[in-house]
């Protein structure tokens, strides 16, 4: 049953793709010779992508407001890495607004309320810790439900099947997708992540959200997502199609030594990140 | 001057409240967060959708173009912490026995607490 589900999604020709500009940036980026001028020519081949860029470089989330007029500006100050994320965070934005419909229980508005905000925590975690790229973090955050997304398009029935399950009994959404399918979500999305080619620092946190392991690469990167995931959940930012809170793993809880970790000021930042990435509120 | 209708320069605004938004009513003044940015222009086109985002963000009035119609009672929601208490035990019913979850549930039961006392 699993098989077929990923069979069928598989052959679906219109799932989203990213703009072939990813693909040309990160090839641009592997390149040491790279001047910020042939990646700034890259991006503004496409001029829609290129404003939104400069829109979200320009706002309270990268903390430079209103004031980088260009993408070789943006890049001679924020670096090669940063702008390549932001051109991803505005191509993956761009996907999740052009998602039709959600349905009963599942509501396109709060689920991507709790998009962001895993994103936002997922940052916040990240600063709180060190050591990580918040950006990145974000992103990570940001698409670790992806899966969710293509269930509720391109397979509604079973999506609709799993929704009711998970309310009616009381589970969390990824265990009556397993039960009554044989995937889960984020399977699913970590199947979109490694179609896009998608660093596995950002594939694994995706797939292993619900079973964080230091046995997988990117143990770190998936422990502040599988965290900020709950914490968004207990602070009901938004909603992601289930009512209730999966328990922290242990070996998160280790590696991210939560024991030691001040939890006020942290929801303080978390807060204050993801008023920050209000920006996208008017995305579309 | 009695018996004329007020005179305004400017525009005509109108306080609703974000769930009263529809379709096309333009922003008569920007909208900010609770941290001073500006979330929404001055001349904003409404939509419906974007009223439920604003809500999720916190937001629970906006200036809209346009004449009062009625006046608008203030509604003020506030959550006990009794309430709040059952609503968070429900949500992490299933994690009790994790000692991490029980130190999250408390910290977010104090943080929302503080927040919506304020
Ligand atoms: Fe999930
Ligand atoms: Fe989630």
């Amino acid at each position: 049953m699993a098989l077929q589900i990923l069979q069928t999604i598989e052959n679906i020709s219109s799932i989203p793709t990213l703009p072939t500009v990813i693909e040309r940036l990160t090839r641009l980026l592997q390149n040491p010779k790279t001047s910020a001028e042939e990646v700034g020519k890259a991006i503004t081949t496409d001029q829609a992508l290129a404003s939104k860029v400069l829109k979200l470089v320009n706002s309270a989330f990268y903390g430079f407001p209103g004031r980088i007029s260009t993408i070789t500006h943006a890049i001679v100050i924020l670096g090669f890495s940063t702008v390549k994320n932001v051109v991803l965070t505005a191509s993956i934005f761009d996907i999740f607004r052009n998602k039709g419909e959600g349905m009963a229980g599942f509501d396109l508005e709060d689920f991507w309320l709790h998009s962001i905000a895993c994103g936002a925590a997922s940052a916040a975690i990240a600063k709180q810790i060190g050591g990580l790229e918040k950006e990145e973090c974000f992103i990570a955050g940001l698409i670790h439900d992806l899966g969710k997304l293509i269930l509720c398009q391109y397979l509604p029935d079973e999506f609709r099947s799993a929704l009711q399950h998970s309310a009616e009994n009381r589970q969390l959404l990824y265990e009556s997708e397993k039960k009554l399918f044989g995937s889960t979500h984020a399977e699913i999305g970590g199947y979109l992540t490694e179609r896009w080619n998608l660093p596995t620092n950002l594939q694994n946190p995706v797939k292993y959200h619900h079973q964080p392991s230091p046995a997988h690469d990117n143990h770190p990167m998936t422990a502040i997502v599988h965290c900020a995931d709950i914490l968004v959940r207990a602070l009901d930012y938004g909603n992601g199609g289930d009512a209730h809170i999966p328990s922290l793993s242990e070996q998160v809880g280790k590696s991210l030594d939560l024991d030691s970790i001040d939890l006020d000021a942290l929801l303080d930042s978390i807060h204050a990140e993801v008023e920050k990435a209000s920006v996208f509120i008017q995305w579309t | 001057m009695k018996g004329y209708p007020p005179f305004r320069i400017g525009t005509v605004m109108k306080k609703i409240p974000v769930d009263k938004i529809e379709d096309e009513m333009v922003l008569g003044r920007e909208v900010c967060g609770t941290g001073g940015n500006t979330l929404l222009t001055k001349g904003t086109i409404l939509s419906r959708a974007l009223g439920r985002r604003l809500q999720n963000w916190g937001i629970a009035s906006v200036y809209v173009e346009g004449e009062e119609e009625l006046p608008q009672e203030e509604s003020v929601v506030t959550v006990s912490p009794e309430e709040l208490m059952r609503h968070l035990s429900e949500k992490f019913a299933k994690t009790m026995n994790n000692p991490y979850m029980e130190k999250i549930l408390n910290a977010v039961y104090r943080y929302r607490l503080k927040k919506s006392g304020k």
